[in-house]
């Protein structure tokens, strides 16, 4: 068989941008953000330097007014510098945001019939080839760029909806970027603006050397988060002002929201770009894990308040003879600790947390002390003299502590292997498996011949959590990407591996906790496996030098890409494995969802 | 959008419906149609509608509905073939040497089905009550794998204390289990082997003669042997759940050849639809 030859990449072999000149990284490097010691080039060393990371991890965009900059509910992969000019944030979200309509949200693309046909038909003798031209540098640019859209009705916009302008120089969609989570707000340009998108990676770095970013990312973190948190929370929706209400009405709703937001604090737990612990949890789960767990609140203590889950997962338990049961498993928006506070409040005396509560990986959660929560909430939903009242009445409220359904070792197995991480966990439901494999056979069909998943993996009783990919709440496998090719879809978002730009390091998939990645050896149309043409190597003295590769070098190797599970998200009848079980044996499930993996549980 | 497609699909599915059941009625009416040809025409669109779905199997990202979706209408509408047959027949045994061939042929495809529904829906937890779950390509190697651990046991013993008690043992009451073919009908009954009994039984009255290294060693080949009979039970039932397609899709291919020429002989002797 032949050999084909194509650049082996690198870190930055495709750029995020192909525009950024060298002119381009002149200018930004005397931008006032790089020049005035906010950002210093001074911090950055020669292989990571500050120009690299503006040319490869970076572009400069000159917005117009009412132009859109980021959407509500997309996932972002990147964050924004604001070089010149204003944007203004939405700062209201759900039914008070503006519609999707006037947002421009781009629509998925998906396979057409026709395409799915030819794909059904178009059988290559070996599997995983590619298309090697698509390779090339400016195919994936190409690819990147999208069309601008503008709101339409700027001035109404601005006056109907409750927005907040943000001034040069300043950042923004960090959040999202780095906690691997949706945009929580709506940006758009307020009058021209000349912005710099650096994607994660960048970010990642820009932290690491510039000490003033760090500590403004963690200082808004706090302040936005929180108050971005509290506005959306169902258990203050009453505290929103009410345009039928009155001027006394609005005065005291007004102080009770300022004063939950001066009292509440966001704490976090567990480290968000750490993968080692979280891979090593996984793969000696057992009840001793527990220790590894930070404790957020503890049984039996004196109850302080209410944890409401911001993001991540936190593990509920209760003492049991030596050990540690699990009751139930919190995901964003669950609340610890109501019944206890809601007890103490209604017999005026003070009360003990029932369970604790611990953080399964990285957990942020809004801490609500008890008086600041009687006040703003008890006291105002409810009469205290009627000795019936529970927190069942409260909105959001609906934690799995109260619907719990789920067997008790089926729970210990999910939340100690962290399957509860997975929003869509492939669970095969043995006792209607007959190993048919249409699944397998599904997968392989839409996926170059080569299926993305196992049918393999732990069973626990007759309930077996497969191989495949479950697009986690939080992804670690994309913590130590490069290049930032394994991110999430901005419109949906799975976790997906961008072929172009995958340089094959296998950092994914070493890191994946649930063994969901795959490297594997491309081939051309030809069926022939491609090697590179030259490797580089770092000299001393910072210098690069090329050399070209022979079969006798040691790196002569094929050429590897990441694949896994894309959730058939190109494909027009969703997950192919799923659709092709006959016997309703598999499923994707949502296992942050209690509820719905409860009920799938108990059919 | 969705919901427009969902309404234009329902519609044009009712549309058909209807057209198919008013031609039906036309053809009623106007011809000269008996029975026979009523209930054969009906007989032959459900067995050519059930033998799609081995298409759709191979079509599995087109939106057709989802496969579990047309299993149950699989099931449901093979079940009802039994009657439309029987009515068909108009409840009679087929005498001509080809309408005995067809309707042996219809009966083989019918009871495979029937079969095939029975072990889809009990081996499943007899598989996963047998505890580790196995690639059924990969038990022969593992079955050789067992097979050679034994053999390693039993002759170490033998070379490490000079005693012959296991090696000799292992040949005269085991390894004919060990290199054996798997039990095919009790695994498939879901009874326990006549041989399987025979070696847990020896491996027992065998015990009182040993040393207690010997035992120790007993226990890692009864271990080892269990883990035969478990991955022979796999190897069986696995097997079953995939040969049983294999009489169940080519008696449904000859069904269609030999429906297409009944239809062709029927209708020529009869003068046509006309």
């Amino acid at each position: 068989m032949s050999e084909v030859k194509i650049n082996r990449l690198e870190r930055w072999g495709i750029p995020f941008c192909d525009e950024m000149t060298d002119e381009n990284v002149e200018y930004l490097l005397q931008m006032p953000l790089f020049s005035q010691g906010m950002i210093d080039p001074e911090n950055f060393n020669d292989r990571l330097p500050l120009a690299g990371i503006l040319k490869n991890d970076s572009r400069l965009m000159n917005c117009k007014e009412g132009e859109i900059i980021i959407r509500e509910g997309e996932w972002g992969n990147s964050a924004f510098f604001l070089l010149s000019g204003s944007v203004r944030i939405i700062i209201e979200r759900a039914q008070n945001s503006i519609p999707p309509e006037l947002l421009g949200q781009p629509q998925r693309k998906r396979k057409s019939v026709l395409e799915i046909l030819k794909q059904c038909f178009n059988r290559d003798s070996e599997s995983e080839q590619r298309d090697l031209a698509s390779y090339a540098p400016q195919a994936y640019s190409a690819n990147l760029k999208s069309s601008r859209i503008y709101l339409q009705d700027f001035d109404q916009i601005v006056d109907c909806y409750k927005t907040t302008r943000i001034d040069a120089i300043d950042f923004f969609g960090e959040q999202s970027a780095l906690g691997r989570l949706e945009r929580s707000a709506t940006v758009f340009a307020d009058g021209d603006c000349e912005i710099l998108e650096v994607r994660w990676q960048g970010i990642r770095d820009l932290m690491n050397k510039a000490p003033w970013l760090k500590t403004q990312i963690d200082m808004r973190f706090r302040a936005y988060g929180l108050y971005s948190f509290l506005k959306n929370s169902p258990y203050f929706e009453h505290l929103s002002i009410d345009e039928n209400a009155t001027e006394n009405d609005h005065e005291r709703k007004r102080s009770l929201s300022q004063h939950v937001f001066n009292h509440a604090e966001l704490r976090t737990y567990g480290k968000y770009d750490q993968v080692d612990s979280f891979l090593s949890l996984v793969e000696h789960g057992t009840a001793s894990n527990l220790a590894h767990e930070p404790l957020i609140a503890r049984e039996g203590d004196y109850v302080e308040g209410i944890y409401i889950i911001r993001s991540g997962i936190a593990r509920v338990s209760h003492r049991y003879n030596n050990g540690h049961r699990t009751i139930s498993y919190l995901t964003p928006g669950h609340a610890f600790g109501v019944a206890e506070v809601v007890e103490g409040w209604r017999d005026g005396k003070p009360t003990h947390l029932c369970h604790s509560l611990r953080a399964v990986g990285y957990v942020t959660v809004v801490f609500i002390p008890s008086a600041i929560f009687e006040l703003a909430v008890l006291e105002e939903l409810f009469d205290r003299q009627k000795n019936k009242t529970t927190y069942s009445g409260l909105k959001g409220s609906n934690t799995p502590q109260n619907t719990t359904h789920l067997d008790n070792g089926l729970m210990e197995f999910l939340v100690e292997r962290r399957f509860v991480n997975g929003s869509a966990t492939m669970v095969i439901d043995l006792d209607r498996c007959t190993r048919c494999d249409d699944c397998v056979r599904a997968c392989a069909a839409t996926h170059d011949q080569n299926p993305r998943f196992l049918r393999q993996g732990p069973v626990h009783d007759k309930y077996m959590i497969a191989n495949a990919c479950m697009h986690c709440a939080d992804p670690v496998c994309m913590i130590q990407c490069p290049t930032g090719a394994i991110h999430r879809n901005s419109l949906a978002g799975e976790v997906i591996v961008n072929d172009l730009t995958c340089i094959g390091c296998g950092s994914c998939a070493n890191n994946c906790p649930y063994d969901a990645i795959r490297m594997v050896q491309i081939r051309d149309q030809n069926g022939n496996l491609v090697y590179p043409t030259q490797t580089k190597r770092r000299q001393a003295d910072g210098t690069q030098v090329v050399r070209k590769l022979t079969p006798l070098d040691p790196e002569w190797q094929p050429i590897e890409k990441a694949t896994k599970c894309d959730l058939c998200s190109d494909q027009i009848t969703g997950p192919a494995c799923q659709n092709a079980c006959p016997h309703d044996a598999l499923i994707r499930l949502d296992l942050g969802s209690y509820e719905t993996a409860a009920q799938w549980f108990k059919r | 959008m969705k919901s427009f497609t969902i309404r234009r699909t329902l519609s044009l599915v009712f549309t058909l419906l209807v057209a198919a059941a008013i031609i039906l009625v036309w053809i009623i009416k106007t011809t000269t149609l008996t029975g026979s040809y009523i209930s054969g025409w009906t007989l032959s669109g459900m067995i050519v509608y059930l033998s799609l779905y081995n298409l759709r199997k191979k079509l599995p990202s087109l939106p057709l509905g989802s496969s579990s979706l047309w299993m149950q209408f699989h099931i449901y509408c093979g079940l009802l073939t039994a009657l439309v047959f029987a009515i068909h027949l108009q409840f009679n045994v087929p005498t001509g040497m080809f309408e005995s061939i067809l309707a042996i042929n219809y009966l083989l495809v019918f009871f495979s089905g029937i079969f095939g529904l029975y072990i889809t829906r009990t081996y499943p937890s007899r598989l996963s009550n047998l505890g580790d779950e196995v690639f059924f390509e990969y038990i022969p190697v593992l079955k050789r794998k067992l097979h050679d651990q034994i053999e390693i046991l039993s002759l170490n013993c033998s070379s490490n204390s000079g005693q012959t008690e296991i090696p000799e043992f292992y040949r005269d009451n085991l390894r004919a289990f060990v290199v054996g073919r798997p039990a095919v009908l009790s695994h498939l009954l879901g009874n326990s082997s006549r041989r399987w009994r025979i070696v847990l039984q020896a491996v027992t009255d065998h015990r009182r003669y040993m040393n207690e290294d010997e035992q120790q060693i007993m226990n890692e080949i009864e271990k080892l042997l269990k883990r035969k009979y478990q991955l022979d039970a796999q190897y069986v039932m696995q097997g079953a759940l995939k040969v049983w397609l294999f009489i169940h899709i080519p008696a449904t291919y000859s069904l269609l050849i030999f429906m297409f020429f009944h239809s062709l002989l029927v209708h020529a002797w009869s003068g046509g639809l006309s």
